[in-house]
């Protein structure tokens, strides 16, 4: 899984980072990342993640964590945001950041409003329901629908 | 910047008495230096004058006299807020002035301290800044591996 990411540059941006948002924005360019996020469920992601974490810390670890994080992010799945809600848990430095880097700037769920913009005919007080279905044409207005 | 690296902490405040976070940093493994050669290779006529520290970065360096790291962004405008610096046009830029990197959402991903003032037609300033875990460069301004499209400079006046 983590054998294909492009360890010597991600160590680099690491190296460069004077804020984390410098790393975060970096890192969601990375192509051996996103491929990561491509290829690999959150599950195996998250239990990865809990694997390093137990071990020696070192600048190739975390960068892996760090790695394994921002391709949660670009997958964005329910599994990938619950990670995300509790990364405070995990006491990752710059954990925080991540998440906030996340949520502050995840699309708001689009919200479809269907407007069934039209009148029913208007019918004298004979009217029955067998009439109507028999008079579609007197629909004029077709429904709209909007997209919010 | 390590996962549960215990790291240390100094008292740090803006000129207004707002404290402001940071860390002192661990030493850097021979791998890391290893890497460090690439960058300056990278940008060959950017000049190290110290040697790679993670004592401080960018930021600790122009706004905590070298004593810690900075890392959070929010907190630079603070204390560009609280110590009164104001923007100073790019030509009219004098040694000692500062210069902030910005990304294109506003993180200020980078700071230096200007050394030289620029010189027409370019008007591209000479600055020193720390590039974060690495070493202190003298470079010109638009020769560094961060974000150049929104460049500032800032000076104290009072």
């Amino acid at each position: 899984m983590i054998e294909k990411l492009n360890k010597d540059r991600l160590i680099e941006l690491m190296l460069l980072a004077n804020t984390p948002y410098y790393l975060i924005r970096n890192y969601l360019e990375d192509d051996s990342i996103r491929i990561l996020s491509a290829t690999t469920s959150s599950k195996d992601i998250i239990e990865k993640i809990k694997e390093l974490r137990s071990k020696a810390t070192s600048i190739e670890n975390v960068v892996t964590i760090f790695a394994l994080i921002i391709s949660l992010m670009i997958k964005g799945d329910r599994e990938s945001e619950l990670f995300l809600q509790k990364i405070g848990d995990y006491n990752i430095q710059w954990g925080s950041y991540f998440a906030n880097y996340y949520f502050s700037r995840k699309r708001p769920q689009i919200v479809m409003s269907i407007n069934l913009d039209y009148k029913l005919p208007q019918h004298n007080k004979n009217y029955n329901a067998s009439n109507i279905m028999t008079t579609f044409d007197e629909f004029k207005n077709k429904p709209q629908i909007k997209v919010l | 910047m390590l996962i549960g690296l215990n790291e240390q902490s100094i008292v740090l405040q803006t000129r207004k008495g707002t404290n402001i976070s940071n860390y002192q940093s661990k030493e850097i493994s021979q791998f890391n230096r290893n890497l460090f050669e690439k960058i300056e290779h990278d940008y060959p006529e950017a000049f190290k004058r110290t040697k790679p520290t993670g004592l401080y970065n960018c930021h600790g360096m122009t706004f905590a006299s070298r004593r810690c790291f900075i890392e959070n962004s929010e907190e630079i405008l603070v204390i560009l807020k609280d110590d009164d610096y104001i923007e100073v046009e790019y030509k009219k830029v004098l040694p000692g002035d500062i210069v902030l990197y910005f990304s294109k959402d506003g993180d200020v991903e980078h700071s230096g301290i200007v050394i030289e003032k620029p010189e027409p037609p370019l008007y591209i300033p000479k600055i020193v800044s720390k590039w974060a875990t690495h070493a202190e460069f003298i470079h010109y301004a638009n020769n560094c591996p961060y974000e150049k499209s929104n460049i500032k400079y800032f000076r104290i006046i009072e």
